[in-house]
């Protein structure tokens, strides 16, 4: 049983640490999320239990743990589900060549210099029970990741939602993170397979025959909700219930097949119906308490995990470093040739790849999976984490400097006379991510 | 084809297409690279001979039954946990086959100082194992205590 008094006491300081920290980066124009990030960070042993770690061991003994992982396992598979409930793929099929060229090159461009860094790290920060193919694998699907959520906040926040820097970022940030996740399911059902009973072919037919049965099956029988959703103008406690328990099997199912609970997750709320005030509705019924009381959980138990300690001496922060540069690099720096190939003005470019660049939570779900098969170290984990807070932190300075409001707004006026239509409207107004 | 989609399809190849072979060409060579051999994990200690122990520091590190190794590694780097005597997290390196670490004990006199261990790793053996001393510093009396450690869990391989 766990001690109740230490788990309330935990989710308290928890909750007050995330919301003191989200509302101080707020006021220094960077989005909340990025606040509780490091709330997490600085509630693990890089902080509390390097200051404290006698009130460390108390708050948090290591017995507790289970549960709070628990709790913060819950969290982010419904934050996976309205992750891909929110992604549209009609989206990229709007906004022609910029997205695609934008989109794919925002993957293989880091991805492809994250496999040439691995080639470096990986006899230095991983060990002969990982193969060199998961290793850098793995490196560059956690490099190509976009913060979908955190990047439709920033859109928002700017009011840049209907400018064509805003569109082309949010479909190019969908598709990366449906490659990024599809990558990333390759490397767990790798991991897996190889530690489990069952041969590689029977895992990859169970997962094929999931996938078909969630896009020709569960997709139809989904529309459902959408119906009775028109017909009512809301969904009943039940129809909501009935939602949940379709994510939580899907959820299971994934598991079950060798994956991890949250691909199932996501791909139920990428089949979910895309009309986009059936969607907002459903957004708005699950967001506050995933984002208000989960995800800080998340971060904690993320921050739990992260030892700043481990990265020791000048020749690991020259690893950490170089992590940082690359992907940034390969990110920011691919987006926005693509971008500027097809003929994107140079500063809107660079804005797309800032945009691209945001990593933020996104990331810090991808890493857990990692450090949780034991594809990669707990320092090389840090590292990995101060990369996604600094290029997630790095976001809005960045775009204050390089892409002026007037200037985002004077490129759509532009783009909009020479095709003598508007940009598409998205899915996302008023959207409150986390 | 148009000029637009002709651009398109040459930046697609040379940005998205070429790296991607890039890519795979990176992942063949890195086969053959080599990585520190993995000692992450729990570890169950026996001394050599069980019953001996010199000195005064010596007994005490003994009289900890069942001594218990946690390691979280790094690559080359790792922390270690010793249960007993010694509990504070330390960290230690691995070269090769070589394992080595100091360790801080929670006896302070001047004699009991800390510990270091010295180990080689037997890459062949499955559960894992490795074998080696114990030597406390400053405490000439004490002879070095040899142990033979084998992993308890074999972790999960990521093949």
């Amino acid at each position: 049983m766990p001690n109740l008094f230490t788990l309330v006491l935990q989710v308290t300081i928890i909750l007050a640490s995330c919301r003191i920290l989200g509302v101080l980066f707020k006021k220094i124009h960077q989005p909340r999320v990025v606040g509780e990030m490091f709330a997490g960070i600085l509630l693990g042993p890089s902080l509390l239990g390097w200051l404290a770690p006698h009130f460390s061991a108390y708050l948090f003994p290591p017995s507790s743990l289970g549960f709070l992982s628990a709790l913060s396992q819950i969290g982010v598979v419904v934050f996976m589900f309205l992750v891909g409930l929110r992604i549209n793929p009609g989206e990229l099929k709007k906004h022609g060549h910029s997205a695609v060229l934008a989109s794919h090159v925002s993957i293989t461009a880091p991805f492809v210099l994250a496999t040439f860094l691995a080639f470096f790290l990986y006899p230095k920060l991983s060990d002969d029970s990982v193969s060199f193919t998961s290793f850098a694998l793995f490196m560059g699907a956690a490099m190509s990741v976009t913060a979908f959520p955190v990047l439709a906040r920033i859109l928002q926040e700017r009011d840049w939602l209907h400018t064509r820097l805003g569109t082309v970022a949010i479909a190019s940030a969908a598709v990366d993170d449906v490659t990024g996740w599809c990558i990333l399911a390759y490397i767990v059902m790798l991991t897996r397979a190889a530690g489990g009973s069952s041969p590689i072919y029977v895992v990859i037919s169970g997962i094929v025959t999931f996938v078909l049965i969630m896009l020709f099956v569960v997709q139809r029988l989904l529309l459902g909700f959408e119906r009775a959703y028109r017909k009512n103008g809301e969904l009943s406690e039940n129809a909501m219930a009935l939602m949940l328990l379709i994510m939580m099997c899907a959820s299971l199912c994934t598991e079950w097949l060798g994956l991890h609970l949250l691909f199932g997750a996501f791909l139920m709320g990428a089949v979910m119906p895309k009309e986009r005030h059936f969607v907002r509705y459903v957004l708005d019924r699950f967001e506050t308490i995933t984002v208000t009381l989960l995800l800080p959980i998340f971060f904690a138990f993320t921050g739990l995990r992260t030892n700043i300690a481990l990265v020791r001496g000048p020749e690991m922060w020259g690893y950490c470093a170089l992590i940082v540069l690359v992907a940034t690099v390969g990110k920011l720096g691919g987006s926005a040739v693509a971008a500027r190939l097809t003929t994107m003005p140079t500063r809107e470019a660079i804005g797309l790849g800032t945009l691209m660049n945001t990593r933020g939570l996104m990331e810090l779900v991808i890493l857990d999976i990692g450090l949780d098969i034991k594809v990669i170290s707990p320092a090389l984990f840090t590292m990995m984490v101060v990369m996604a807070l600094i290029t997630t932190f790095m976001a809005s300075p960045l775009l204050d400097v390089v892409c002026p409001d007037q200037l985002v707004w004077q490129g759509t006026e532009k783009a909009q006379r020479a095709v003598g239509a508007s940009v598409p409207q998205l899915e996302f107004e008023n959207g409150s991510v986390a | 084809m148009q000029r637009a989609t002709k651009k398109f399809v040459v930046a697609y190849i040379t940005l998205v297409a070429f790296p991607l072979l890039g890519l795979l060409g990176v992942v063949r060579a890195g086969r053959s690279l080599q990585a520190p051999l993995s000692i992450d994990g729990t570890w169950k200690l026996q001394f050599e001979p069980p019953s001996r122990a010199s000195g005064k520091c010596g007994d005490q590190l003994v009289s900890s039954n069942n001594l218990v190794m946690s390691i979280s590694q790094s690559g080359q780097n790792f922390t270690m946990n010793l249960s007993g005597a010694l509990s504070t997290a330390v960290p230690g390196s691995i070269t090769a086959t070589d394992v080595k670490a100091q360790l801080q004990t929670g006896d302070t006199t001047v004699h009991c100082g800390g510990v270091t261990l010295t180990a080689s790793l037997d890459p062949t053996s499955n559960p894992r194992a490795m074998a080696g001393f114990l030597s406390r510093q400053g405490c000439d009396s004490c002879e070095p205590l040899r142990f033979h450690a084998v992993r308890e869990l074999p972790q999960k391989a990521a093949h």
